[in-house]
């Protein structure tokens, strides 16, 4: 399946959040949404799952416009990770990753046994399997995460939208959710993800989204779009950008202080 | 959790409490009664003063408690799930004053001695427009604060329009005949103020218990509701006019009972595990078991109707919420 938004622009209160956005998403791809705060990344990702609406430009989902599709059916075929993952009750693990199953019952129906072992596994998968019956509450960052991973998993999505997943994590928890989004999108999903960490986005994604102040600037392999001179224009920052046998390394160094 | 339980076991577990409670609300009351003879001479076309005790006397008001107490449960949690907040109540939206207001209004012209539903249908209009101001105070896709600061405005006009009317009350038996409907009470209730009421409520219940779902997405926050295929403000529509509806109709006919939607929701969550959806339906049969009891302490500690529901709710209501934040307000923020 393929996520295509054209010329996307949306305003807020008389601000342009985003202006003449554009973006395609085959299967198989990971895209890595990066930007300074404030760049419109969050907007942007909402509109493709079709939680916001655009005031120009649409979103298709292999050629249909995306908010053709009835909510229900959306829903089966993108899986939204907010930013922040908050949770409002204190549920057990195992009731919220069923939540991920919403999309497919209807209003009253019980989850059925095919249901329990697609929760099961997409528990497996996230690893959390130990955590099924603790209060998701009590929980740490990063347990939290891979809880809410393992919903998006039960909900057995095509495309996986997540806003900043790993901003709160260890490294160990940060490797092992990319992990886990590489290895959805090399079992043919895709998915695009909203990140701070250009370290983990240039050795993950596939290509880079750079934004800043509402427009998508350079879409490109990390390596491209990693350049010191993005970075000077759109993070006023000199860094110093090396391959290491892990991937890109961008380390930096100083703010550039007169801001062009 | 080791309190939590499977929720049909729950619900078996407060269906029996309610037959027990039913049963001991049908037994009770000033004059004694052998039910079966009430029932047998029902069942035989027979008019006795059985029967006409049962039938018409207590076993409207037994419905009642279950009608009213279910309605209030249920609206409970449905706010307190749509809010995301523990503290909500039904009463929250305005709705229930609004419905008070026009049951008042009633009173205060007299009218309920002209038309016998005068005192429901004008609660059942009151709560009707309270529905409408508020959306049309918040607009149709307003944020659920909004929502609220509406209900909260409604809900102040209201109580400011009770207070007028009993300021200017034409005589002191009117007046006295306001403040005791205020009060709440489910005594001297004929089986037409339950079949008037009934068809609202059974509507909104309907409406709210279509929302269940909606309402486990919403733990998740209102963004990944949409993205797990529910349209946010439709569902938001639909329980405010579900609540609306059944709560109107509810205080309609029974003036206004409190803290049963507060108290009820708080203390069967833990035992469902924090799931809004499964709440609404195990909080409808805990409200109608809390007023059952209610009522029939007010029976039995005064036989002769003095002490009214609604005050019995909240003198046992209020210190028992007090307690619960004590106790909770670790894990409230």
């Amino acid at each position: 399946m393929t996520l295509c938004a054209q010329n996307i622009s949306c305003q807020i209160a008389g601000k342009m959040i985003l202006s003449g956005c554009e973006m395609s998403l085959c299967s198989g791809e990971m895209i890595g949404m990066i930007g300074p705060n404030g760049a419109g990344k969050s907007s942007f990702i909402k509109i493709l799952a079709g939680i916001n609406i655009p005031d120009t430009g649409k979103v298709f989902l292999d050629e249909q416009p995306l908010l053709k599709k009835s909510p229900k059916q959306l829903a089966k075929i993108i899986a939204y990770l907010a930013q922040g993952a908050t949770t409002h009750w204190p549920l057990s693990v195992r009731k919220l990753v069923e939540l991920g199953r919403l999309p497919h019952q209807n209003p009253w129906g019980a989850l059925a046994r095919y249901d329990q072992t697609i929760i099961d596994d997409a528990m497996a998968q996230a690893e959390v399997t130990e955590l099924a019956d603790r209060i998701i509450t009590t929980l740490s960052g990063g347990e939290k995460l891979r809880a809410l991973i393992a919903r998006l998993f039960a909900t057995q999505p095509e495309i996986i939208l997540a806003d900043e997943p790993i901003a709160a994590l260890d490294p160990y928890h940060q490797l092992h959710t990319m992990e886990l989004f590489r290895q959805h999108c090399d079992c043919g999903g895709s998915a695009v993800v909203v990140l701070h960490d250009l370290d983990m986005a240039a050795r993950f994604c596939d290509r880079l989204l750079l934004m800043n102040e509402g427009r998508c600037l350079y879409s490109d392999t990390p390596k491209n779009v990693l350049t010191k001179e993005n970075l000077r224009e759109v993070y006023h920052i000199d860094a110093s950008i090396q391959e290491t046998p892990e991937g890109l390394h961008v380390a930096p160094a100083q703010r550039l202080i007169n801001r062009p | 959790m080791k309190t939590r339980i499977l929720p049909y076991r729950l619900n078996i577990f407060l269906i029996m409490t309610i037959c027990v409670l039913v049963f001991i609300a049908l037994n009770i009351g000033p004059v004694p009664l052998v039910m079966s003879t009430a029932i047998e001479n029902n069942w035989r076309g027979l008019d006795s003063i059985e029967s006409l005790i049962l039938f018409d006397i207590r076993l409207p008001r037994t419905l009642l408690a279950i009608i009213v107490g279910g309605t209030l449960g249920m609206a409970g949690a449905a706010l307190q799930g749509l809010l995301r907040n523990p503290l909500a109540g039904p009463g929250l939206v305005g709705v229930s004053n609004c419905a008070a207001l026009g049951a008042v209004i009633a009173l205060y012209f007299g009218l309920q001695s002209f038309v016998w539903f005068a005192i429901p249908a004008l609660g059942m209009l009151g709560a009707g427009i309270s529905v409408l101001l508020i959306f049309a105070l918040a607009g149709a896709n307003s944020s659920i604060t909004t929502l609220i600061l509406a209900g909260v405005a409604v809900n102040a006009v209201a109580s400011s329009l009770i207070s007028l009317a009993l300021n200017f009350a034409p005589n002191p038996y009117a007046m006295s005949e306001m403040v005791f409907w205020l009060l709440g009470s489910l005594s001297n209730r004929s089986m037409a103020d339950v079949t008037l009421a009934l068809p609202f409520i059974i509507v909104g219940w309907i409406l709210i218990l279509l929302s269940g779902r909606f309402l486990d997405a919403l733990t998740l926050g209102e963004d990944t509701a949409k993205s797990l295929g529910f349209n946010v403000s439709n569902y938001r529509a639909l329980l405010v006019v579900g609540i609306a509806l059944a709560v109107g109709a509810a205080v309609s006919v029974s003036g206004n009972i409190g803290f049963v939607g507060l108290v009820v929701p708080h203390l069967l969550r833990p035992l469902l595990g924090y799931q809004p959806g499964k709440l609404l339906f195990s909080s409808a049969l805990g409200g109608a078991i809390l007023v059952l009891l209610a009522d029939i302490t007010v029976q039995l500690s005064s036989p002769n109707q003095e002490l009214k529901l609604g005050v019995v709710t909240a003198l046992v209501g209020g210190p028992f919420f007090l307690f619960l934040i004590i106790k909770t307000r670790n894990s409230l923020q």
